[in-house]
């Protein structure tokens, strides 16, 4: 595989003249045997070249042999045995591992790349649901702030609880806005972490919201018996309270489709930040499953070393 | 010489079996060291540590051919000694006067007083030339054209794959043919017709 890559680097000259050595020292396949054949035929100067290498064998194979200066025999006093082998090879094991490790690395690093995009899609979904969350929030403000100014409802009705609920229910939802705003904002100043909590408060926003909405309904129901008892005790009509409750609850109802989404978008988000413990710091900055895999590559190239040295030692 | 009886006794501890070993390839560990090494006192620290080396290993072959197993040592040896001179480089006047004496071990084959001089004075080129490759593609030169060992041999010895050592052997023919042309006059007549062509 290496070879082959290091092949497409080459020249078509440096290819030939590999192979031109090759087939002087009996090297390659038949097939390849064949080809070399041909290209001399057909070229002189590859003759020439084949020639000059084959001389040039010859000389080094007649290179004189050299007298051994002294005896290089072991001294019986100095060496006693030689050493055990031992029971688990390094090598074998060493090269296992290293392999397991490889494997494990590519698999983090596409897991990495995918996870990459996937929180890419959470933080843009998020970030809908934020500008959703506020205009919804805004509204359900106005309206609840027009049925304030209905001067009949303020000087008549006087239900108080009835309407300081309806403030409240303003007042979450604007609260809810914000808290969406902030995430969104957060978001895109922060990575991975950064990304999994905006993605999470969203989420809790909408959850609250939703308990909001439920809240509504429930007091839109017992609103008829609030009401009964305060025509009873005031003896004026109390439509108006009931709608702007009705107008509450509905501009929250509207919310419900839309924050589905968000749960996803958010599960997303929150599943990646507590699966990463996003760290702060400059290893924050990495983010926490590029960490993971740097650390796979640190120990793959640590295992890669002491495999090449235990090969070495074989 | 009945090697396997040897390296097994060897392997129980007879260091004088392990010695008779070494006296049978004493001789070939030493001159691919100092082909490789390029100088005599660096291939004698290097044969002996190979011995060494190989006779603490012993128990690590498992078969096979023992030559190639002892020149890997050999050859492992070599990178350690080049790597320890290049982090600490050294040159004596002591060399270089052994450099020159060197020749007094050389013998080559009867040609005549003159042509026996050229003979010697092109083996000396060459050895030259040798020194100038880069070490890895001194030592596939050494082991291949000298020694005369395959590709599959060498790729085992030297730890790197087939295609490494057919680029090696091809870089080092290359630039071993290029550092002979500086001695043009030694070349034997039809290798300079072709080098000038």
């Amino acid at each position: 595989m290496l070879d082959y890559l290091r092949n497409l680097r080459k020249s078509a000259e440096e290819q030939q003249q590999e192979a031109l050595n090759a087939y002087l020292d009996d090297a390659l396949a038949p097939q390849q045997r064949q080809q070399v054949e041909n290209e001399l035929a057909a070229d002189a100067n590859l003759q020439a070249d084949l020639a000059q290498m084959r001389a040039l064998q010859q000389q080094m194979r007649q290179l004189p042999q050299r007298q051994v200066p002294r005896n290089f025999m072991l001294d019986p006093a100095l060496y006693g045995r030689p050493r055990r082998e031992p029971l688990i090879q390094a090598y074998p094991v060493l090269r296992t591992a290293t392999v397991l490790t490889a494997f494990i690395f590519i698999f983090a690093l596409a897991a990495n790349v995918f996870l990459g995009s996937a929180s890419n899609l959470a933080s843009e979904s998020a970030e809908s649901v934020a500008m959703i969350a506020e205009s919804a929030a805004e509204s359900a403000f106005e309206e609840a702030v027009e049925l304030e100014a209905e001067p009949a409802m303020e000087m008549e009705a006087q239900p108080e609880g009835v309407e300081e609920m309806v403030e409240e229910e303003s007042d979450k939802a604007l609260g809810f806005a914000q808290a969406a705003d902030e995430a969104t904002a957060a978001e895109q100043a922060m990575p991975a972490q950064a990304l999994g909590e905006s993605a999470f408060e969203g989420s809790e926003a909408g959850i609250e919201l939703q308990a909001t909405l439920e809240s509504a309904d429930k007091l839109r129901e017992t609103l008829p018996a609030i009401m009964e008892t305060e025509e009873a005790s005031a003896g004026l009509p109390a439509p108006p309270l009931a709608a702007s409750t009705a107008v509450a609850t509905e501009i929250a109802r509207q919310l419900i489709p839309q924050i589905v989404p968000t749960h996803i978008a958010s599960g997303q988000g929150e599943e990646l930040a507590s699966e990463v413990g996003a760290p702060d710091g400059v290893l924050g900055s990495l983010g926490g499953f590029s960490l993971i895999v740097l650390l796979l590559g640190i120990v793959l190239l640590i295992l890669l070393v002491l495999t090449l040295m235990a090969r070495r030692r074989l | 010489m009945d090697e396997q009886g040897l390296i097994q006794e060897a392997k129980n501890g007879d260091i004088n079996s392990y010695n008779r070993l070494v006296l049978h390839y004493q001789g070939l560990v030493y001159n691919v060291t100092y082909r490789i090494m390029g100088e005599p006192q660096a291939a004698e620290d290097a044969t002996q540590e190979a011995f060494i080396s190989a006779y603490k290993a012993l128990n690590r072959f498992r078969g096979g051919s023992f030559k190639s197993w002892l020149m890997r040592i050999a050859t492992n040896a070599c990178y350690d000694e080049l790597r320890r001179r290049k982090r600490r480089p050294q040159s004596s006047l002591d060399e270089l006067t052994e450099d020159n004496e060197s020749s007094a071990f050389l013998h080559s084959p009867g040609e005549g007083p003159e042509g026996q001089q050229q003979q010697m004075e092109l083996m000396r080129a060459i050895e030259n030339c040798l020194q100038t490759l880069p070490d890895e593609q001194r030592v596939t030169a050494v082991l291949g054209d000298v020694e005369g060992y395959d590709y599959k041999e060498i790729s085992d010895m030297t730890h790197v794959s087939l295609g490494t050592v057919k680029s090696r052997m091809s870089r080092a023919r290359s630039k071993l043919r290029d550092c002979l042309q500086g001695y043009k006059e030694l070349l034997p007549f039809s290798y300079r017709l072709m080098g000038s062509a």
